[in-house]
């Protein structure tokens, strides 16, 4: 193993590590551009040059590879002055863009030029003009001017995607990156182009102009949009919560998870955070009196709740209860509900499979035609329907239709894409006592008596188990909307209500009991589980990584 | 009582009596300056020769509050020294005037902190506001001219 | 010197001792709290060391570091003008350490205050109560983690339209019955006399409550806080140059001097120096404060004491100040004028000449005023032989300025550290006999004469004149400017000047690099850089934006500028982010006012009010 030594620290490195991994393994931070661990080397933006010793001319930190016995210098004068000149032919034509531009706070060039540069500017010409404001996808806009040629989108769009979409055109000081005539930037991982663009040359349409970057606060946290369960950043906006109309989460940002999605993420998952913040919350507990909603506290809500299911229960039985969970809950919320109806009510009818009539799209990167982010952890957990001996929710759904059901508790679930219109809605009106708990109004929730508000993915802690059997944990981004509440806590109060307290004061203990009960947690907490997830018990990785690659 | 209840009503002697008494009483203002930071700085500065309050009428400051009706409430208001501020307030008699001078008084200035009151409305009436961080002398003389129109135009009693 | 210190503390205390170093030319030790009191006796006893003076003792949170907490004593020595720090780590879970108040009368109120920030607790203090605070206040409000916005009011809208309020009297905690005396046998009893916070002569709010025994004092405890606007906690939610409006309102009446001291800390932490001619500019403002300063403060003494002519006439005067601090900085009392790294803006044309005339005002006022009072058989009769402080209490409860000066002792920071080109400049400082009020007097009214010199004398040696650099001769105006850069026309660009607003004269290139440290990282480009090329909109940008600013370098330093008063000190802690991590002011009115009590303790109660008015106390400054 080569030893090399770095600004007068020896390191020991692997054979083939690059000078610049071997700096980052010791916490020196080479500048680059054109770099980037995900994609192919190519060395043309030059920031990142170093002194070797005995080599002539300076070198290349990203391409040379580590020799044993390598002295390097990555600040000394000469050094700096590279990186000056760099930044100087860079900055020759770049417009005088800071004030409108998007990127303002999280750009390369003003963080290395306050670092780097902070010399004199000595251009006294007029700039090349080239196309701005040009949007080439439907979530891309590109700004030729701002762009510094790094090929980073290029090489992205060629290796990664294999879309060939963008191409570098022109030679000299009218290069400009575009895309190919008659080709648009429209595949479907087209916005991790603006995650890699260290400058605001491809930005984002949909975060166009909506806040600057240095009022935006970072959680981690977990896309629930399919399967897979990309790891993300949640950006949301706590200094200036009255400018957004309301809308408190900006954007999600792929987090780096070297096994589930390494630095990227889908568009339908990147913008799949509107209904957050959306209209259609459930913002209070809610009763259908007389055809119109009539808001209720929560004492309430769950007073009257309680008070209907002991009577159905008294005098139909626990057969005549049907129970839909859902795989958008947290395996926290599923938990809880699994102690409450089993144990508190007796319920034996739950499941939680409503198989979509329309397949969601599916390929094999990163996409899962399954839109749920913890179907694998209801099933763990032993709500499925083929477990337990009750009913499934089609047969549910039947049973309603002929008067044997007479309660019916679905959570999240718009039971209209799974089934037919007509047949949903003769169900439910057959059912004496329908109760939703969701975070959004969809159709199925406009049929019940009661509506209970939940917390959606960024309001509350928990964890989500991927297809691959990996546990994965959520934070709390905002504050829960108006009065909803994580799943879990409305399970627990409904239970204490109906006689049996369970002691979960955060989600932490509802986790710690669920690795208690279920064989698949055995061992686990949220220490274990980390930054980047673990896999429950029985699983091994897989010899194929569970991130799939576009290789055809 | 007094002379509204013996007419049944307003009437022309009611209005000029009360034009009479609101003259009077506008152009004698006895100010309590209570006064506890900067702006004290450009109270006295307004105080003095050059930009004089004398001319109004209102330079002679009683440091008894009853003896004073204009009560100059100069300087932030910590919340320490609010309940005092307030029992000066209350041993003032009618008709008593508040004027809330410079920004900390009207709304905290830029003091947002546990320390500060929030604008003394928050614990008093106030009838005139001056903002300003402190205010020009100038606009000390324009507040106190807005004062001065609306004890002229109140109606008194008597 | 530091080397000395060290080798001598090691020496003796070598247990005890776990750090000495220096950081910017400042000694620290870094002590164990079980020593604290050896180590300050020795410090202050020893013939070699005589630390006699505890200049400051401030505590600092580091939450998240254990030991949380901080304990910074700042001592300086008179006969060898040189300063120290100690720094005591505390732990959290045991907040404690000696009191050093026996040694120092001064530490008494210090410590009450770290106390009341804190909730340090200091074992043999004599009376640890709060000082800033109201005795309800729950909570350490300088701690970390007590929000800055959570308010505990006294007193409610609902409150107040209800009732009776109870009044709330601090006495001290000597049992009733004690305040007895005997006189021909008869025993007297004393009485308490509030002279409240609602002061009638134009103080600004304190209380003292005296224990009277007929007209004479027998003892007064003074109470303040009462304008406590929690500076220390907001200059730690704002970037560096932001701080400066909260500097403005420190001591108001001669707030560029308080700009001024802050700005020499930060400079001190970034350790960059400033141009020649910003030194001289901030000289002759700072002077100009601080004639301004004096004029309030003989003014209102004065008029308290009946002679309401000197009261206005030194109003003329201070109005004509005024008007020369509006034509620099754009406002009258609390300008804002200083920046990291510079001032505002450069003076504005032919200032010199309207200098010369409003000083020739202000010499004319002084004359009438010496006229008036300084051999008036009434003034004199008042004034003298009231407030004596002695010179071992005066260095006990660590005077500075104008007091100490009246009391014998020639320490003014100007001329033993001197800062800002003051060694340049030829001045007298004058120094009492009697420690006084009529010595305090007569010192004041020399150094405003002094002052007007020294602004004299900056004027003649400050370099004058724009550097012109790369003129082309071709002005533009300066929105036009930012126009065509934003549209890519830089050709030229860097070569013209812009035009704009007279005010903003120092941030134009002609007379930007003579006002502002040539520093990129701290001080702001000039307007044509920054509206012609990217690399000094980008500059501009992040100097300005939330989150990057000013990053001084991981450390603390501790500065000290003469302020009106005194010894304004301000001790920065950086920790490598825009914001700091804790700025601490050092009042100079503060020793004053613990040192009052001791003051008046024997004078009837008509020497009160000169004695006060000679403190020159500023709520502002007193209570931050």
């Amino acid at each position: 193993m080569p030893k090399i030594t770095i600004d007068s620290t020896e390191i020991e490195v692997e054979k083939g590590t690059t000078v610049i991994q071997a700096a980052e393994q010791i916490g020196i931070d080479i500048p680059r551009y054109c770099y980037h661990p995900g994609l192919s080397i190519v060395g043309v933006c030059r920031i990142c040059l170093v002194e070797i010793e005995r080599m002539p001319k300076l070198q290349v930190a990203c391409y040379t590879p580590v020799a044993d016995g390598m002295v390097v210098h990555t600040n000394n004068e000469k050094v700096q002055q590279a990186r000056r000149a760099v930044l100087e032919f860079l900055l020759i034509n770049h417009p005088l863009d800071c004030p409108v531009c998007d990127q303002a706070g999280e750009c390369w060039l003003q963080n290395f030029y306050m670092q780097h540069g902070l010399y004199d500017s000595k251009m006294v010409e007029d700039k090349v003009k080239k196309q701005k404001a040009l949007p080439i996808g439907p979530n891309v806009m590109l700004d030729s001017e701002r762009c510094i040629l790094c090929t980073r989108c290029v090489r992205f769009c060629d290796e990664i995607t294999e879309t060939h979409e963008l191409g570098i055109f022109n030679r000299g000081d009218h290069t400009e990156l575009l895309p190919y005539p008659g080709q648009e930037l429209d595949n479907k991982y087209s916005g991790n182009t603006i995650d890699i663009c260290p400058v605001g040359a491809l930005t984002d349409k949909d975060f166009r102009f909506r806040t600057r970057v240095w009022y935006l606060t970072e959680t981690p946290s977990v896309c629930p949009g399919c399967s897979t369960g990309c790891n993300i950043n949640v950006h949301h906006n706590d200094h200036r919560p009255y400018k957004a109309g309301g809308i408190r989460v900006s954007r999600l940002k792929p987090r780096y998870n070297p096994d589930v999605n390494q630095w990227w993420m889908c568009d339908e998952g990147r913008y799949g955070f509107t209904q957050v913040d959306a209209d259609s919350r459930i913002v209070a507990p809610q009763k259908k009196t007389r055809g119109d909603w009539q808001l209720l506290s929560w004492q309430d809500a769950i007073d009257e709740i309680a008070t209907k299911i002991k009577g159905i229960l008294k005098k139909h039985g626990a057969d005549a209860f049907g129970v839909i969970l859902s795989p958008q809950m947290t395996n926290e919320g599923l938990f809880a509900a699994k102690r409450f109806f089993q144990e508190t009510l007796e319920v034996e009818n739950i499941d939680f499979e409503v198989v979509a009539r329309e397949k969601g799209y599916a390929d094999d990167f990163l996409m899962k035609a399954d839109k749920n982010p913890n179907s694998e952890g209801a099933k763990k957990i032993g709500l499925s329907a083929v477990d337990n001996s009750g009913l499934e929710v089609a047969q549910m759904l039947a049973d309603a239709k002929d008067n044997r059901l007479k309660a019916l508790y679905i959570c999240h679930h718009n039971l209209e894409k799974g089934f037919k219109k007509e047949e949903v809605k003769e169900a439910l009106s057959k059912v004496d006592l329908v109760i939703f708990q969701g975070t959004n109004q969809n159709s199925t929730s406009n049929l019940a008596n009661y509506c209970l508000p939940s917390a959606s993915f960024v309001e509350k802690d928990g964890t989500f188990t991927n297809f691959a059997g990996r546990v994965q944990e959520i934070h709390k981004a905002v504050e829960p909307l108006g009065e909803s509440k994580p799943d879990w806590t409305i399970f627990r109060n409904l239970s204490k209500r109906l006689g049996k307290s369970m002691p979960y004061f955060e989600a932490g203990d509802v986790f710690n009991a669920l690795a208690e009960e279920v064989d698949a947690f055995k061992g686990l907490s949220y220490e274990k589980i980390g930054e980047h997830g673990v896999l429950l018990n029985g699983h091994r990785a897989s010899t194929e990584k569970e991130m799939g690659a576009l290789v055809a | 009582m007094g002379l509204r209840s013996i007419f049944g009503g307003d009437n022309l002697v009611t209005t000029k009596l009360d034009q009479a008494i609101g003259w009077a009483r506008k152009y004698s203002l006895f100010p309590y300056p209570f006064v506890t930071a900067c702006c004290g700085m450009e109270y006295m500065a307004v105080s003095s020769a050059h930009y004089d309050l004398d001319r109004f009428g209102a330079a002679f400051p009683r440091f008894s509050p009853r003896q004073a009706d204009m009560l100059m409430c100069v300087g932030t208001i910590s919340q320490k020294i609010a309940p005092i501020l307030r029992r000066v307030y209350d041993q003032m008699c009618e008709p008593k005037y508040v004027v809330a001078f410079g920004v900390c008084t009207c709304t905290g200035g830029f003091y947002d902190d546990y320390s500060t009151v929030i604008g003394i409305d928050t614990i008093m009436p106030v009838d005139v506001y001056i903002p300003g961080c402190p205010p020009r002398p100038e606009t000390v003389i324009q507040g106190l001219m807005l004062l001065q129109e609306k004890i002229q135009n109140q109606k008194h009693e008597y | 010197m530091p080397r000395n210190i060290f080798k001598t503390l090691q020496q003796k205390f070598s247990d005890f001792i776990l750090e000495a170093y220096t950081y910017r030319d400042d000694a620290i030790v870094v002590v164990d709290r079980n020593a604290i009191y050896d180590i300050c006796k020795f410090l202050r006893d020893d013939s070699r060391m005589k630390f006699d003076l505890l200049m400051d003792l401030a505590g600092v949170d580091y939450l998240g570091r254990d030991p949380r907490f901080e304990v910074v004593y700042t001592l300086y020595s008179l006969k060898n003008n040189n300063r120290l720090r100690i720094k005591v780590p505390i732990d959290e879970r045991n907040p404690q350490i000696q009191t050093v108040s026996t040694l120092w009368k001064i530490a008494d109120w210090y410590e009450r205050e770290v106390w009341d920030m804190y909730g340090i607790r200091f074992k043999g203090h004599p009376d640890l109560r709060r000082i800033l605070m109201y005795d309800e206040f729950k909570g350490h409000p300088l701690r970390k983690d007590y929000p800055i916005t959570k308010r505990q009011p006294l007193i409610t809208a609902e409150y107040t339209n209800n009732s009776t309020i109870t009044p709330t009297v601090e006495l001290s905690n000597k049992a009733m019955d004690e305040y007895v005396s005997e006189e021909d046998g008869l025993k007297v009893k004393h009485m308490f006399l509030n002279m409240g916070p609602s002061h009638p002569a134009m103080h600004g709010v304190i209380k003292i409550i005296l224990e009277l025994d007929g007209e004479r004092v027998v003892s007064a405890d003074v109470g303040i806080g009462y304008l406590h606007r929690s500076f220390e906690k907001h200059s730690e939610s704002i970037y560096y140059n932001g701080v400066f409006p909260y500097t403005d309102r420190l001591n108001y009446v001669s707030p560029l001097i308080n700009n001024v001291g802050y700005a020499l800390t930060v400079e001190k932490l970034l350790d960059i120096e400033v141009t020649e001619r910003c030194k001289y500019i901030r000289i002759i403002m700072s002077e100009i404060s601080r004639i301004a300063d004096h004029l309030t403060c003989i003014g209102a003494m004065a008029m308290e004491l009946g002679a309401m002519t000197a009261f206005i006439y030194f109003m003329q005067a201070r109005e004509a100040m005024y008007q020369l601090i509006e034509e620099v900085t754009g406002a009258r009392i609390t300008i804002s004028y200083v920046r990291v790294g510079g001032v505002k803006a450069d003076l504005p044309e032919r200032y010199e000449k309207r200098v010369g005339e409003q000083l020739k005002k202000v010499r004319a006022e002084i004359k009438q005023v010496h006229k008036l009072l300084t051999r008036n058989r009434i003034f004199v009769d008042r004034v003298q032989g009231v407030g004596v402080v002695s010179k071992e209490d005066a260095i006990s409860f660590s005077f500075t300025g104008p007091l100490l000066r009246a009391s014998g002792v020639d320490y003014d920071v100007r001329k033993q550290f001197p800062y800002s080109n003051y060694d340049k400049i030829d001045f007298e400082i004058p120094i009492g006999k009697n420690g006084d009020v009529y010595d305090r007097y007569l010192i004041r009214m020399e150094e405003m004469e002094q002052s007007c010199l020294i602004i004299e004398q900056a004027f003649e040696k400050m370099p004058k004149g724009a550097i012109m650099v790369d003129f082309e001769g071709q002005e533009i105006p300066a929105e036009k400017m930012a126009d065509l850069g934003k549209f890519g026309q830089t050709k030229n660009l860097l070569h013209q000047v812009a035009v704009t607003d007279p005010t903003l004269l120092g941030s134009n290139k002609p007379y930007h690099d003579m006002v502002y440290a040539p520093d990129k990282r701290v001080s702001l480009p000039s307007k044509e850089k920054t509206y012609g090329s990217i690399e000094g909109l980008m500059n501009h940008f992040m100097l300005i934006m939330d989150g990057y600013g000013i990053r001084p370098p991981r450390g603390e330093a501790y500065f000290a500028v003469e302020g009106a008063n005194g010894e304004l000190g301000f001790y920065i802690v950086s920790d490598g982010t825009d914001k700091a991590h804790r700025v601490r002011c050092r009042p100079p009115c503060f020793a004053f006012v613990a040192g009052f009590g001791k003051m008046i303790e024997g004078a009837q109660v008509a020497d009160i009010v000169p004695a006060f008015g000679s403190i020159n106390m500023i709520a502002g400054e007193l209570d931050r």
